[in-house]
């Protein structure tokens, strides 16, 4: 019998998994999400399976990708804070949903490169695992990348909410939706559809209304902080096949801060009402940071609309932090400035979760 | 120096000025603040101590392309509430409070290990300046011959604040930069960064190149 590269593979995607149980996750639910994918490596690699290769080789590359990130979301590799406001909207958008949806799960992993990306769950695995194999995962599962500098910089890390954002397009199929249900809807710097679109026009177009909806997304719960990172990362970004110029994204998102009308935004809302889901709106709460910042103390957060609403207070503070000829900030440089003020932000998000753990406790009877 | 009472540390808690006692969070301040000082909790991220290929950590500035950094003597592991941390005998580890503290410029903080702990052979002895802010570094090390598992969260130190009878302030311009200012996690040593050690250095390379004693 020749020699199985599939077979080494999955051998080899055991023994990490295996290792990432020694983890101690502070969410226990990737432990069993482990234990979900080494019984899906047990089904593949049984000797008696009669699977076909392709299957096999299909959902060999699904647990590889889930391997990666769960690999990533480590506590040290985490960036806790972030993901925990990413939780708070993910749980707003899910409690819409009917019964008996899974629970979704947010993994990370860490990139050396400038650039966030979302990861969908291959088209068609749930499908493949429950009719090839008889099995299914507790969870669903929310792949996201970032990179590795930004990993306790939670300002820089507003762009997860965009990421966010994809999986909720890719999960509740909007931004297809939008095409479909708007034929005819003009998207900033592209010229108005064709009659008969090629692929190349049809991937952009489609491409394209993603990205916004994954922007505006962002705004329902960073307000300005996505458009000054957006502004920050990729300042001067051409319209490519796969994203619209930066000065499009912002002006589109400005639109829904400033509550104007915008064609995009009708045609989200109306794929929205489509699928039973919530339209885009403003769902953050800013606490007031500039007291406790000033005094370079973490401010209180009461809700979990304002965890996501101290990313847009304090990018503010931090815009306007340097130019104050004040203590304390006068005496630091902008480099101490920034790394100050991101770590306000981490530790008030992180006395929100430890406050939230220890009330629950002691609330218990 | 005075010893700030129970009844002052909770004024001072209580109060809006931004130069008062703060400490957040203070999950049981009835139990926390005692009536000579106020009890600390363990945080959530670690530095620990780590055998590395170079033979000591170098404080002296060098050019050598194989001097490391401070911190590659050290690696970061995070833990959450109610989690446990061991503490080997012999190895340092780096740790905070749970809570972030910010310290009147009127006041000076000192922190002793609570007498469990010391009874265990934890001990730790240091002080907050007038006017820092941040979570305090907590230098763990076990003088025992057990590993301990600490209990993030749990109370490990206590601090009573002195009045010093006037302001000094951790953040003052016309001194040297603070090192570890704002800090919410553990922060390794910086004194391979103390201003003398560059006198220092060129000092010895001054004598070695005039071949004087």
């Amino acid at each position: 019998m020749p020699h199985s590269l599939l077979n080494t593979n999955l051998q080899l995607l055991d023994s990490k998994l295996q290792a990432l149980l020694d983890t101690a996750y502070f969410d226990q639910r990737i432990l069993r999400y482990v234990d979900s994918l080494r019984a899906i490596i047990g089904k593949l690699t049984d000797p008696a399976s009669t699977l076909d290769e392709t299957v096999r080789v299909f959902v060999s590359h699904q647990v590889w990708s889930a391997t990666e990130f769960i690999a990533g979301s480590a506590p040290r590799l985490q960036p806790y804070e972030i993901v925990y406001g990413l939780q708070c909207a993910v749980a707003e958008w899910f409690a819409a949903q009917r019964h008996g949806v899974k629970a979704p799960l947010i993994v990370t992993s860490l990139v050396q490169e400038a650039n966030f990306y979302f990861k969908g769950i291959a088209q068609g695995f749930e499908e493949v695992l429950s009719n090839y194999l008889g099995m299914s995962i507790e969870y669903e599962i929310i792949q996201i990348k970032l990179p590795e500098v930004y990993r306790r910089k939670p300002l820089y890390t507003v762009a997860l909410y965009h990421e966010l954002g994809h999986f909720m397009d890719a999960r509740f199929v909007i931004a297809q939706n939008v095409d479909i249900l708007c034929p005819n809807l003009s998207l900033p710097g592209m010229s108005a559809p064709s009659a008969q679109p090629g692929f190349l026009e049809r991937t952009q177009r489609l491409t394209h209304i993603k990205e916004y909806f994954a922007d505006l997304f962002a705004a329902c719960y960073c307000r300005s902080a996505i458009k000054r990172f957006l502004e920050g990362f990729i300042p001067t970004s051409l319209p490519s096949l796969t994203h619209p110029a930066t000065h499009d994204r912002i002006q589109v998102v400005q639109a829904l801060l400033e509550g104007k009308p915008h064609v995009l935004i009708d045609a989200f809302n109306l794929a929205l009402k489509a699928r039973a889901q919530p339209e885009l709106q403003l769902r953050f709460d800013r606490p007031i940071v500039k007291s406790c910042f000033d005094a370079i103390r973490p401010a209180p957060i009461k809700s979990d609309a304002q965890v996501h609403g101290i990313l847009d207070a304090a990018w503010e503070y931090l815009d306007t932090a340097a130019e104050r000829n004040a203590e304390p900030w006068k005496s630091l440089s902008d480099l101490e400035i920034e790394r100050v003020i991101n770590d306000l932000v981490e530790k008030s998000i992180r006395n929100r979760m430890i406050l939230e753990q220890w009330t629950h406790e002691a609330g218990k009877p | 120096m005075k010893l700030v009472s129970r009844k002052a540390i909770l004024e001072s808690l209580g109060s809006d000025d931004s130069d008062s006692l703060f400490i957040d969070p203070l999950l049981e301040p009835d139990s926390q603040v005692n009536p000579i000082g106020v009890d600390l909790r363990l945080g959530y991220d670690f530095l620990v101590s780590i055998m590395t290929r170079r033979p000591a950590i170098e404080l002296a500035p060098s050019a050598d392309r194989d001097r490391r950094t401070i911190s590659s003597h050290f690696q970061e592991t995070r833990r959450d509430l109610g989690d446990t941390f061991i503490l080997y005998p012999n190895q340092i580890a780096l740790g905070t409070t749970l809570e972030y503290v910010s310290v009147p410029k009127g006041m000076l903080g000192e922190i002793v290990s609570r007498s469990s702990f010391n009874r265990l052979g934890v001990q730790l002895s240091t002080s907050i300046q007038p006017g820092y802010r941040g979570c305090v570094s907590l230098e763990l090390f076990n003088h025992g011959q057990s590993p301990i598992e600490l209990v993030v969260g749990g109370r490990i130190v206590e601090v009573r604040f002195y009045e010093i009878g006037n302001e000094l302030d951790y953040i003052d311009a016309e001194r040297a930069p603070r090192k570890y200012l704002g800090n919410v996690r553990p922060v390794v040593s910086q004194a391979d960064r103390d201003s003398e050690l560059r006198s220092l250095a060129e000092i010895r390379s001054r004598r070695i190149e005039d071949g004087s004693p």
